[in-house]
């Protein structure tokens, strides 16, 4: 749908936004019943939703949304209670109208059954108990059509039963209405309240720059179709003060719907025969209109047809995902355009000072850039922020539906967010947290009567809280549920050849081997989780975004899983080290701390060295890289941890701490895993950032093959 | 390409390497560059140079000479890197080609434009969109698609490993010159 109308694209998001604010806003009526302002705002919600459905050519979501929002508008009168039952039907249209939405708009039609049965059940808060919904069932299947005024308030006039009709009016104006004080346009807005007008003014009208034309005469006259539902009388009604001298006349035409297009068509008939009269203008018109009629005959015969291979199509014709649009705090935007604005004077003072040669007012440019650059940098990499409650509401929804499902009581409580997290990281953290999710509710909870029957209150807890530490993320999954049994962990542990039978591995590590790929304590196999999949793509996801997660648990008393996330992928904290002309940047994250060696004679690319009372294996990047240049005889070590392994990288220097914004590298190093990108220093050189846990298992693969092609020579010449 | 044909003439940019002259499209070429500091990235084929930074991003450059097997790009006054576009399904990349010198802009009549003889060329065949006469001297018109795509970079790598850069083809350099003059 790229080449849809940008305006549709809005309307889609706008919709997808409302329908989040929905789900929020029905959750928390579960929680309060009687909270009327939530009423109200879901109330709101859904009849922009409608408004924009008919406006923007989503026939059946306007259509479907008409009668839910009917009854969320009985529930805001108080005509309703808010039930249980009504919040989760509520709910499932919701989730409708999503698929309604991301359907292609021509595809519609397919979900119309699903949309019925979710009508149907609506019908029993309807006052009467009846669908008011225009059922298109009954009036032809070719969408879209003029939507019936099937409310009141709609028109300025009151509504007739049935669907509505449309007449031909012809107004043939006095050439003088003016001077009477009347204008045509007036009547014609006038009519506009009652209907769907369609208008086409013809007849000869003098150029404007010509003799004769006069501004205060009318010329031409009007044909118009006016679909509506109110009666002829108020039509004639309007014309009331110029039918004396002006030539009206109106004529019921066709009772039933007709497409705008089909309405404009028609009148494009009358074009240069304004000079036909009425007996001859009506029964070209009715000619046109039996040739149209039976088109749609036709159409909505054809559509039947291919009604069954249509309904096949439609999942391919799911829109692609919209473009990747942002919503940016206007007060953001604002301080970034005052930033610039004060950029744009900082290099007008640095060009006068450059001219005068003046050092010292140099040096000042330079602190203020540098100010100014900080916080320049902050606000845009703001810009890429969200708060990450936006991802914690879908969860809400998520574990009521899943708790619903497994049988158990559970509250769901989500803290901390308004903390803000980069947009890429937060669109990727979804789905572990999901998982993590399904974790706990699945394995982590016990059912209510078992939880009763160890003391614990029938209702499980599962909350899940972010909050910033340091220049990190902190997200925190925790139930109180039965915890992770690491008797049973080690068993299977040794039982896959994690552990020898007689190790003695820490809890820690225990808990570590969860993550590890396949592994399953769950006796069985459920719908939701237990087949082992999942910890090892959790973690790997987590990684991914340079973050770390750990598992810690209480036996009976529940588990936490402890998420940490780099702010942002933007930037990245690091130590710059240098291997003879090389330049590397080590993350932050990644380093534990420096040590040094003295090196004589050959060098291994594989070492060990001491650190802290135990042998860690050292790797002399000189050697793995092939960096040109003299081994020296002192070197720093830096020392890394990786998934729980220590290891060491021998470097000439180590440069300093350095926040590095990362550069993706170009397509053609992708098969260098170990280089997560580049940064660009000061001085315009350039430094690769080290993906540590690749780099490990790159040195660690290396060094198998070599053992396995039993080279005997780990120690090269220098 | 395609549509620039039609135009009956089209113009390329003529770079050196080695004796030989060589164009590129001049649509493919967005700035030329002097020689300056190449970041070496390990483990990577030789003729991959490194990469150089062109207004804050990284450019991976690529030693033409290396890669055609005719010797390696030394720095001269008129070493010069190359900065191409490159399209690749739908997306944009830029590298950098590292050339002993570029010389000027000209312009090609499309069809004296021939194909490549199918062998005795200075480089691989599928490399070469055509050969094109200006004065008395021929050049190869480079497809620059082809040389600078990823996937030919990464076959390269896989297949050289660690070790051994391209044996230079310094005896059919020699001859393929012959076939020049």
């Amino acid at each position: 749908m790229s080449d849809v109308d940008p305006s549709i694209a809005l309307y889609i998001e706008e919709t997808r936004e409302l329908l989040g604010e929905l789900e929020q806003g029905l959750l928390e009526l579960e929680t309060n019943p009687n909270d009327s302002a939530r009423v109200d705002a879901c109330f709101r919600a859904m009849h922009t939703i409608k408004g924009g459905g008919a406006m923007f050519g989503f026939e059946e979501i306007s259509r479907f949304t008409h009668d839910v929002e009917t009854v969320l508008d009985r529930v805001r009168t108080g005509e309703l209670p808010v039930s249980r039952e009504l919040l989760s039907l509520t709910l499932a249209a919701k989730d409708h109208i999503l698929t309604l939405l991301e359907a292609h708009r021509d595809h519609q039609d397919a979900h119309r059954d699903a949309s019925d049965k979710l009508l149907d059940s609506f019908a029993a808060y309807l006052p009467g108990g009846v669908a008011t919904a225009p059922n298109r069932k009954d009036d032809g299947g070719e969408p879209p059509i003029l939507r019936p005024a099937s409310e009141e308030s709609e028109y300025a006039c009151p509504a007739l039963p049935g669907p509505p009709s449309i007449y031909w009016i012809r107004l043939r104006p006095n050439p003088d209405m003016l001077l009477t004080g009347n204008d045509p346009v007036r009547l014609l807005a006038e009519l506009d309240t009652m209907g769907a007008l369609h208008v086409l003014r013809h007849g000869p009208k003098p150029a404007l720059d010509s003799d004769d034309f006069n501004p205060e005469r009318v010329y031409g006259l009007f044909d118009m179709l006016i679909a509506t539902p109110c009666a002829v009388d108020n039509l004639r009604d309007v014309f009331i003060f110029v039918e004396g001298d002006s030539e009206v006349s109106i004529q019921h035409l066709h009772t039933g719907i007709l497409r705008a297009a089909d309405l404009d068509e028609l009148l494009a008939a009358f074009k240069g025969h304004d000079d036909e009269d009425l007996e001859v203008a009506g029964s070209r018109l009715e000619a046109a209109l039996a040739v149209k009629l039976d088109n749609i005959e036709v159409a909505k015969q054809r559509s039947q047809v291919l009604k069954a291979p249509e309904q096949r199509a439609a999942p391919q014709a799911k829109a692609p995902p919209a473009a990747a649009t942002l919503r940016v705090d206007a007060a953001r935007l604002d301080s970034l355009v005052s930033m610039v604005g004060e950029l744009v004077i900082l290099q007008s003072r640095l060009r006068q000072a450059a001219k005068a040669r003046d050092l010292d007012a140099v040096t000042e440019v330079d602190e203020d850039l540098e100010r100014l650059t900080d916080n320049l940098r902050d606000v845009a990499l703001g810009l890429r922020m969200l708060p990450i409650g936006s991802v914690f509401s879908q969860f809400t929804r998520l574990t009521r539906d899943l708790a619903a499902s497994l049988g158990k009581d559970v509250e769901f409580a989500a803290h901390g967010g308004e903390t803000e997290l980069d947009k890429t990281v937060i669109d990727r953290i979804k789905d572990p947290l999901v998982h993590l999710l399904r974790n706990s509710l699945d394995h982590g909870l016990e059912r209510p009567e078992e939880r009763q029957a160890v003391g614990k209150p029938p209702q499980g807890r599962v909350t899940l809280s972010a909050n910033h530490s340091g220049g990190n993320v902190v997200i925190v999954i925790a139930d109180d549920g039965r915890g992770i049994d690491v008797a049973a962990v080690r068993r299977k542990a040794v039982e896959r050849g994690l552990f020898a039978p007689e190790a003695e591995p820490s809890e820690k590590e225990l808990l570590d081997c969860i993550f590890a790929p396949g592994f399953s304590t769950a006796a069985k196999v459920s719908d939701v989780s237990g087949r082992g999949v999942g910890m090892d793509v959790v973690k790997k996801n987590i990684e991914a975004l340079r973050g770390t997660v750990e598992l810690a648990s209480v036996l009976g008393q529940g588990a936490t899983v402890t998420i940490r996330l780099p702010l942002t992928l933007a930037i990245i904290d690091g130590f710059n080290v240098m291997v003879g002309g090389d330049s590397f940047i080590v993350p932050l994250a990644n380093l534990r701390g420096f040590q040094e060696r003295f090196v004589e004679g050959q060098v291994r690319t594989v070492d060990t060295i001491e650190r802290m009372g135990s042998m860690a294996p050292v790797v002399s990047l000189r050697r793995l890289f092939d960096v040109p240049g003299d081994q020296p005889g002192y070197e720093r070590v830096v020392i890394t941890e990786a998934e729980g392994e220590t290891v060491g990288f021998c470097v000439d220097k180590v440069i300093g701490r350095q926040q590095a914004v990362i550069k993706s590298l170009d397509d053609c190093y992708r098969h260098l895993k170990w280089i997560s990108g580049t940064t660009i220093n000061g001085d315009g050189s350039i430094s690769l950032i080290l993906d540590v846990p690749q780099l490990v298992r790159f040195v660690r693969g290396r060094e198998d093959s070599r053992l396995h092609a039993g080279e005997p020579f780990r120690t090269l010449p220098q | 390409m395609a549509q620039d044909a039609q135009y009956g003439s089209q113009r390329f940019l003529t770079l050196t390497l080695g004796n030989e002259l060589f164009a590129i499209d001049i649509f493919s070429v967005r700035e030329i560059l002097d020689y300056t500091d190449i970041t070496r990235i390990p483990q990577t084929p030789e003729y991959m140079r490194g990469v150089v930074n062109v207004r804050g991003s990284a450019v991976p450059v690529v030693d033409l000479r290396m890669k055609f097997g005719l010797g390696q790009v030394e720095r001269t006054l008129n070493t010069r890197i190359v900065i191409v576009e490159i399209k690749k399904d739908d997306t944009l990349s830029v590298m950098g080609a590292l050339a002993d010198s570029v010389k000027e802009v000209l312009e090609l009549e499309t069809d004296r434009i021939d194909p490549p003889p199918r062998m005795g060329a200075a480089v691989r065949a599928d490399f070469i969109r055509g050969i094109g006469k200006h004065g008395d001297r021929f050049l190869l018109v480079l497809d620059v698609d082809k040389v600078f795509s990823s996937d030919e970079i990464h076959d390269l790598s896989r297949v050289l490993g660690d070790d051994a850069p391209p044996p230079a083809q310094q005896a059919t350099a020699a001859s393929d010159e012959d076939f020049f003059r």
